[in-house]
């Protein structure tokens, strides 16, 4: 009774008084109006993009064939002439005063200067300074949000300002995710290997993706410096360490050897995959038994890729430990023994014969499989 | 009962029984609204953040040095196919043409009564061979592995199983693959052609958290032109049907999924096209078959089982177009699919009922579980209720009609707000329908669909549960017009 009393005053106060029919529609009305400002910001939004595409397209167009005037000037005078062109002269009066056309205008020499080498792309960031771009991207590094500034980094490194290196380089620890790897790569392609101290004070991790936007970055340079490699291989920060056992699978570091032994008994997994991959590019035969002695320390995955390693360059001493992997518990890595068997010994079937019943399964099918793909 | 008790006074009068249940049912429903509508508007604007993030984010990303390098991690595609003659070989091929380094393309024969089969050994010069798996998972037995002697098709391996339902299918793929990372897709589904390099790179960006699986935007390809497998020009469906259900997609997928994303409390991720973690997938115990709606089973069992593990992990989301799909057309098939939809829901709901409510199992079980119970499993059937019960009680002159109509005119409005608001985020984001015509279209179908579209959805999702209570199983022919030969627009 109390509860339905209860009840009957929370109805009378607030759905009668609150939920009233008027009042319901007031809010409906409102909602109405958010629905017609809605309407009208879209139509005002599709109305106005329309003419910024507009404008856009006419900017490039001008632009893409003054750049392309640029690019072919070989002397000194050719590019004062160019600049002297009532063309050009338009343009950079335009560039002085409309932020617009100056962010069309910087994408389109980054567009260009990405296609181009040599005395090209030389003379495209030479109008950059000449028309004083950098400025503005030197602005927004200073003053934008996150990714005003990861922008103005990729603007910079792009046009090859490498007189600014060092504002970037202050970057490269930046709290914020896009504006560091932003500045590591703008480094790396500034100054190339030599970019890579910054991996001495990393402490924010290096994903995957950065690491592999680092080694795209590093492979369009020719002036190989490995100085810190070995330095980085005993990194506090484990990713740092897995990107420089990156940089030996890749580079064929054999000077790292002993650090990436070492590696093999980290405790960050990921780091000890790598580790293995890495030895595979830098490998002497004394790694075979630091592999055997490792194995049994290590999950499955681990394992497997170990047995992998093994495939080329197991000798007549691992022979008896591979055998005996062929009764291992998990299948995964039972097959890849097996695998490695087949493929280091030309007696492989009889020597599997005799460990295990071969009138069983999966000997039943993995013996046949595997000799169809070492015939393969 | 005597009649003195069965009235009450109140400070606003006489009030019996029939007027005590009115007005409890009108505070519910009242109530409820509220909670939904909140809850709309606070998916609406944390979507927000997170959409200008990624987009912001992304326009940095290079796919090219994914697409080339050697490091990229190496992906199982996984594509069960049952019946698909008609099309399986360009499907297929589509697949081998993924813009993707390292990959194996695993189609899923899964018992078809069709010449598919015969069609795939002799379009790829496939040859049977011996190949051992390990069976983590139970399935349907596999009766032959196939290989193409063409060294053009070395990607691919086919699998001719038993019919065991797509999820037996998957299942003999999450067992057969050989690589981390799997790639669950339809055949029939058509990919952007940077699709794989987006859906693959959140596997790549975390150091902290292991990402368990990730998921990507499907957009409805009815009415688009399609040339060689691929989409060359967007376009808005001209069938009633499949527009509104473009509308209702911009809306779960730009709105709903972004938001449960930031909030790392994603339940579902379509089974059209999806990225998991093999090994995570095999310990949650692969794909649940005697469910509908396994694609939803699976992430929440992986969720569970990383939560119950204490293991810190992610679902990422991508609000790119990655994938078009055609839609349903009719009616029917439309309900089908729902039904089908509703069916799951509950399926996995049931399923992990222990998470309802309980802390230890952090957002999942105090934020998403929770909202998928109440506001995707109860929302159809409360408002179907609802409508019957006002109905009801306006007949028999205990509704107050102006209270009705004012209720009515409130959530349709706001429901019209919220799909005026999705379109709103679509032009300012992706913005796939370029034609100003195509969004006005858009907007029109918003004011229409509470009138014709969202009856039979909840009409469909009731039924639903009738069919669950009948215990019945079946997914529901899903018969499909398919984009070749169709009339461009």
């Amino acid at each position: 009774m109390q509860v339905v009393s209860l009840f009957n005053y929370v109805t009378f106060f607030l759905l009668d008084a609150v939920i009233d029919p008027v009042q319901l529609l007031a809010i409906t009305l409102v909602f109405v109006c958010i629905i017609a400002g809605m309407l009208f910001f879209i139509l005002l939004y599709l109305i106005r993009r329309t003419g910024r595409s507009m404008r856009r397209r006419s900017l490039r167009e001008q632009y893409s064939n003054c750049i392309s005037e640029l690019a072919v000037c070989e002397t000194n005078d050719e590019l004062q002439s160019f600049l002297q062109q009532p063309e050009t002269l338009t343009i950079t009066a335009l560039l002085q005063h409309d932020a617009f056309a100056r962010r069309i205008i910087i994408t389109e020499l980054l567009k260009t200067v990405k296609n181009m080498s040599g005395n090209a792309a030389a003379n495209v960031c030479w109008f950059y300074e000449q028309a004083g771009l950098q400025h503005d991207s030197l602005f927004r590094l200073q003053k934008g949000a996150w990714h005003v500034k990861a922008r103005a980094i990729q603007e910079l490194s792009g046009l090859r300002q490498n007189k600014y290196i060092a504002k970037i380089y202050r970057h490269t620890n930046n709290s914020n995710e896009l504006v560091r790897n932003e500045a590591r790569t703008a480094v790396i392609k500034l100054t190339g290997f030599e970019g890579l101290r910054f991996l001495d004070v990393a402490t924010y991790p290096l994903t995957e993706w950065q690491q592999l936007c680092l080694l795209h970055e590093l492979s369009l340079h020719s002036n190989r410096i490995f100085d810190g490699v070995q330095r980085w291989l005993q990194s506090p920060n484990s990713s740092v360490t897995e990107f420089a056992l990156r940089l030996v699978e890749v580079y064929h570091l054999h000077a790292c050897y002993p650090n990436v032994i070492d590696c093999l008994k980290h405790a960050s997994k990921p780091v000890r995959k790598k580790a293995i991959a890495a030895l595979k590019e830098i490998y002497t035969p004394s790694a075979n038994e630091i592999l055997v002695e490792r194995f049994e320390y290590e999950d499955a995955d681990v394992q497997i890729l170990i047995l992998q390693l093994l495939q080329e360059f197991a000798t007549e001493a691992e022979q008896l430990f591979l055998l005996q992997q062929l009764t291992h518990q998990q299948q995964e890595v039972k097959v890849a023994a097996a695998r490695t068997v087949y493929h280091t010994q030309p007696a492989a079937e009889q020597l599997i014969k005799q460990r295990v019943n071969a009138d069983e399964y999966p000997w039943t099918v993995l013996l046949p499989q595997l000799k169809q793909e070492v015939a393969l | 009962m005597d009649s003195a008790a069965a009235t009450i006074k109140t400070g606003g009068g006489i009030m019996n029984w029939q007027q005590f249940l009115v007005d409890l049912l009108t505070w519910f429903i009242f109530l409820y609204s509220v909670v939904l509508l909140l809850f709309y508007i606070f998916i609406a604007f944390y979507s927000i953040g997170e959409t200008r993030r990624y987009i912001r984010k992304s326009s940095f990303t290079d796919y090219s040095i994914m697409a080339v390098s050697e490091h990229t991690p190496s992906i199982s595609i996984l594509a069960p196919a049952y019946n698909e003659g008609a099309t399986i070989i360009e499907n297929v091929r589509s697949l081998l043409n993924i813009h993707y380094n390292n990959m194996e393309v695993i189609v899923l024969n899964d018992g078809s009564k069709d010449d598919s089969m015969q069609k795939l050994m002799e379009a790829y010069q496939l040859v049977e061979v011996p190949y051992v798996f390990t069976t983590h998972i139970a399935t349907k037995p596999v009766r032959a592995v196939y290989r193409s002697s063409n060294p053009v098709y070395k990607k691919l391996l086919v699998v001719d199983k038993q019919n065991g339902g797509k999820a037996d299918a998957l299942n003999v793929g999450i067992n057969i693959a050989s690589n981390d990372i799997l790639v669950c897709i339809d055949v029939d589904c058509i990919l952007e052609q940077d699709a794989m390099l987006k859906l693959i790179k959140p596997f790549l960006e975390e150091k902290e958290k292991r990402v368990i699986a990730t998921g990507g935007v499907v957009r409805i390809a009815n009415s688009c032109e399609v040339k060689d497998g691929k989409i060359v020009a967007v376009n808005l469906p001209e069938d009633f049907i499949p527009r509104v259900q473009t509308l209702e997609y911009i809306r779960a997928f730009l709105l709903g999924r972004m938001a449960w994303s930031r909030l790392n409390g994603l339940l579902l991720i379509s089974g059209a096209f999806g990225a998991f973690d093999r090994e995570i997938a095999i310990k949650a115990g692969g794909y649940d078959h005697n469910t509908v709606g396994e694609d939803m089973e699976l992430v929440v069992r992986m969720r569970r089982y990383m939560e119950e593990k204490k293991i810190p992990y992610k679902v990422a989301y991508i609000p790119d177009p990655l994938c078009w799909t055609e839609a349903p057309a009719s009616f029917k098939i439309l309900g089908r699919q729902r039904n089908r939809w509703t069916r799951g829901t509950i399926e996995t709901l049931k399923l992990h009922r222990k998470m309802f409510f309980n802390p230890s199992y952090g957002v999942l079980g105090m934020l998403s579980y929770p909202y998928w119970f109440f506001f995707e499993f109860l929302a159809p059937l409360i408002e179907f209720i609802g409508l019957v019960a006002f109905l009801v009680f306006a007949a028999l002159g205990l509704m107050d009609l102006s209270f009705f109509f004012a209720l009515l005119f409130f959530i349709l409005s706001f429901g019209f707000l919220y799909s005026v608001f999705a379109i709103l985020m679509e032009v300012l984001t992706y913005n796939q329908y370029r034609k100003r015509k195509e969004i006005f279209k858009l907007i029109l179908t918003a004011f229409l669909e509470p009138f014709i579209f969202h009856p039979f959805v909840v009409w469909s999702a009731v039924r639903g549960n009738i069919d669950l209570l009948r215990k019945k199983k079946s997914w529901g022919e899903m018969t499909r017009q398919g984009f070749a030969g169709k009339k461009k627009t």
